[in-house]
């Protein structure tokens, strides 16, 4: 099965040569991709001089307009699975398989590596998890999607879903609204336990000044997406 | 409404108009978009022209003075312009995304292929 790995990376020198490292060690049967959407640290001279594949944006587009870059770039090459990993190093290159394989059977359209199945490694601070949690039983009454770690970034999805996501796939913050658009357009997903760190350097895309506005707008997102996808019909 | 009021709106309106078809000419407004413009010139137009109707519409909204029936509807107007504007705006916002995402991809294939 032909395999990208999308790597969205906004200022990170000091991780992506790691993570692109091991990925290549970790999956070397998978292509990857490295979207940077126009650091200004060294991101795009590190990328020119390693000789990492990778696309760089033209304007600045935010996580959501990145990894939809990475979906259409799929699209076009005609990969049948993508899977995509932070740039930060959070995610551990290992898991990738886990992710991959039961897209590979056709057990699921959308995997998702989960902190919560098995509660290992880095958990997150108390507030988050709680405000995760109420997304989580969101999504659930919206969509019937039982996912717990609803802003993990860490994902895979088929040929079918990377179209879906080429098209149409929010700004920002859009992990949970890509569960709701997934199971409303007939997903069958799977959440399967990785491990994942404490980021090492760089710092999150989410303050907590910010989070209220996430909350709000998330939660308004994946109602709003309840009323207007029906379930099993086409896309907005 | 009394004369004066009735003489300084005509004059607003008439500069409001000579503004907008000036920018049409100079071509830094499209016409699809002067339409609700001039819609808007056009009715406050009908209420300075006809003070009547304007007695009669704030007689049955219950507005005592004719003059505040003038902002309501203005109001009212602004609130469609600019819930227009956003709509535009977040139209243009998607078209530019997907503008940039197909320009990268297309920049990478040009300069792979120059590599070869």
């Amino acid at each position: 099965m032909k395999t990208l790995i999308i790597i969205p990376a906004y200022n990170e020198q000091d991780s992506i040569i790691k993570v692109v490292e091991s990925i290549k060690e970790n999956c070397p049967y998978c292509d990857y991709v490295v979207i940077n959407d126009c650091s200004k640290d060294n991101t795009p001279k590190i990328l020119d001089d390693e000789n990492i594949n990778h696309i760089d944006l033209c304007c600045n587009l935010g996580i959501g307009g990145g990894v939809q870059s990475g979906y259409i770039y799929a699209c076009k090459n005609g990969y049948d699975c993508a899977v995509q990993i932070d740039g930060d190093g959070q995610h551990d290159t290992k898991y990738i398989k886990d992710v991959i394989a039961p897209i590979e059977s056709g057990e699921a359209d959308v995997c998702i590596g989960s902190r919560f199945v098995t509660n290992e490694g880095f958990q997150s601070s108390l507030s988050r998890r709680m405000g995760i949690s109420f997304l989580s039983s969101l999504i659930y009454i919206a969509c019937k999607a039982q996912v717990k770690d609803v802003t993990s970034g860490f994902r895979a999805v088929n040929r079918k879903y990377i179209e879906l996501f080429s098209k149409n796939y929010a700004d920002d913050y859009p992990e949970p609204e890509a569960i709701v658009l997934s199971k409303l357009n007939g997903a069958e997903i799977k959440e399967i336990p990785v491990i994942m760190h404490e980021r090492e350097n760089g710092v999150s895309s989410i303050s907590p000044l910010k989070s209220v506005y996430y909350m709000i707008k998330v939660s308004l997102a994946v109602l709003i997406c309840r009323f207007y996808v029906k379930r099993g019909g086409k896309q907005i | 409404m009394s004369i004066i009021l009735r003489i300084s709106l005509l004059i607003g309106i008439l500069v409001y108009v000579f503004f907008i078809l000036r920018m049409l000419k100079k071509e830094k407004l499209t016409l699809k978009y002067s339409l609700l413009w001039f819609f808007t010139a056009f009715v406050l137009l009908i209420f300075d022209i006809f003070p009547q109707v304007l007695s009669f519409v704030s007689s049955i909204i219950g507005i005592k003075a004719p003059a505040n029936t003038i902002f309501l509807i203005l109001i009212f107007f602004l609130l469609i312009l600019m819930i227009s504007l956003s709509s535009i705006v977040s139209i243009q916002h998607q078209k530019i995304k997907t503008l940039i995402q197909n320009v990268s991809i297309l920049q990478k294939e040009v300069e792979e292929l120059k590599k070869k």
